[in-house]
Parts: structure tokens; sequence; C-alpha cells
């Protein structure tokens, strides 16, 4: 009689369990969002920035432009009240592979093959946003 | 052979702090009012929850300011989630637990 009872116990305490899980995954799911629209964003200031204004001042806008905006997501992040488990690692290894593939490895290798070309640059600045998309991706489901 | 209810551990079995615990080890960090909310439980109920967990070492607990606003970030420390972890494991042993197996070993 005791086992069934610690039994029904238990089914009821892991089903409170899964109701309170599922409750925060729905509230974290804005974050897998945010690394989309980084991912989005970091497409056309890419384009922008190689392509459509390669020199001049207006390329200095452009490049604060980033700082902006990344500014911004920071400051909108701070209304929304549940942060999903990695959120900080996601967006940090997401940001650091972004970089350092505009850095050192697509960035120049672009430059070099395709000069200040709208469509290669668009088709470049998207797979150097995978990172993003993948942690957006990545964070869909646990 | 003791039945495995004897190992859940005190501090989460309470049904507050269970629930406390299960949001608070799904995700990285959040925020009192959404916890409070969640879960259920008057500010003050909570609070001395968060308490017991932070005295065991299963939370902490953050406050930052936002603009004119405080906010409370509450979170699960390693030990924490790890302690969830168990007690969900012998939860899911109680659970599947069939009665005649006890009897058997009475």
């Amino acid at each position: 009689m005791q086992d069934q009872e610690d039994s029904t116990m238990a089914r009821r305490a892991l089903a409170e369990a899964e109701r309170v899980r599922e409750q925060a995954h729905r509230s974290s799911r804005w974050f897998s969002g945010l690394l989309a629209a980084f991912g989005g964003a970091s497409i056309i200031w890419i384009t922008l920035l190689e392509s459509v204004w390669p020199e001049g001042s207006a390329r200095s806008y452009v490049a604060a432009g980033w700082a902006v905006v990344a500014g911004l997501a920071a400051v909108g992040t701070a209304r929304f009240r549940v942060f999903p488990a990695g959120a900080t690692k996601r967006m940090a290894i997401s940001a650091i592979i972004w970089f350092m593939l505009y850095l050192v490895v697509i960035g120049p290798l672009a430059r070099w093959q395709l000069g200040t070309s709208v469509p290669g640059w668009i088709a470049a600045a998207t797979v150097m946003a995978v990172p993003f998309f993948a942690a957006a991706w990545m964070g869909r489901r646990p | 052979m003791s039945h495995p209810r004897h190992e859940l551990d005190p501090v989460i079995h309470t049904p507050a702090r269970f629930s406390i615990m299960a949001l608070l080890s799904a995700v990285e960090r959040a925020e009192f009012r959404f916890v409070r909310d969640t879960v259920e439980v008057s500010d003050s109920a909570l609070s001395q929850h968060l308490t017991t967990l932070e005295k065991a070492g299963y939370v902490t607990v953050r406050k930052a300011q936002t603009g004119r606003r405080t906010t409370t970030w509450l979170a699960a420390t390693p030990a924490g989630i790890a302690a969830f972890t168990c007690h969900i494991s012998i939860l899911n042993q109680i659970a599947a637990h069939p009665p005649h197996d006890a009897n058997a070993s009475t």
C-alpha cells in the first residue's frame, strides 16, 4: 500500500517537473530568435561593409553601427525574465566562431576572390552567419 | 534492501522547493517574479524556500540594477543541478517500482 502511494507521489512530482520545465522552455524561446536575428543582422552588416560601402566614411559609420546593434540587443535582453540553459556559452561560442571566420578564413578569402560583388558577399556572409543559426536551432528543444 | 524513498534529498523533497529546482535546473537564470508565478507561491514563501536552497548550496541569488528597478536573478548551482538530477532518477525508480517487489523484500 505504501509502495502504491510512493509510486503515485513520484509520478505526480515527475509530471510537475515536466510542467515547470516546459514553461521554462516556452519562456526562453526568445533567445533562439535573438541568435537568428544576430545571424541575419551580420549578413546585412558584412554585405554593407564589404560590398556596398567598402571605402570612405560610410564604412566607418556601418562599422560603428554593429556596436550600436549589439548594445541595443544587450539592453533589450534585460526585459526578458528567463535565460535558457547555456545561453551565455551559446552566444559567446557562435560570436567567436563568426568573428574568426570573418577575420581569418572566409573574410580574407572573399575579399581576394570576390572583390565587392554583392551576391558574392551575401553568400559569404551567410556562410559566416551559420554559427548563429546553428546555435539558434540547437536551442529549439532541450 | 532499503526502499529508494530513503535516498530522496530532504531539501528538494518539499513540493515548492522541488518545483523551484525543476525550473532552475532547466534554465541558465530566471527572474524572481517568473519563478514565483510559475511555481505559484507568494513572495515571502519563495524567499524562505530560496534561503533554504541557498544554505544547501543549490541556488545562487543575485541582485542587478536594471534602470531604476532592482532585478533578482536566481540560478541553480552545479551542486544543485547534480542533486536535482539524482532526486529525479530516484523518483523515476520509485515510479517504476512494482508494489509486489517491495512486499517480497520486506
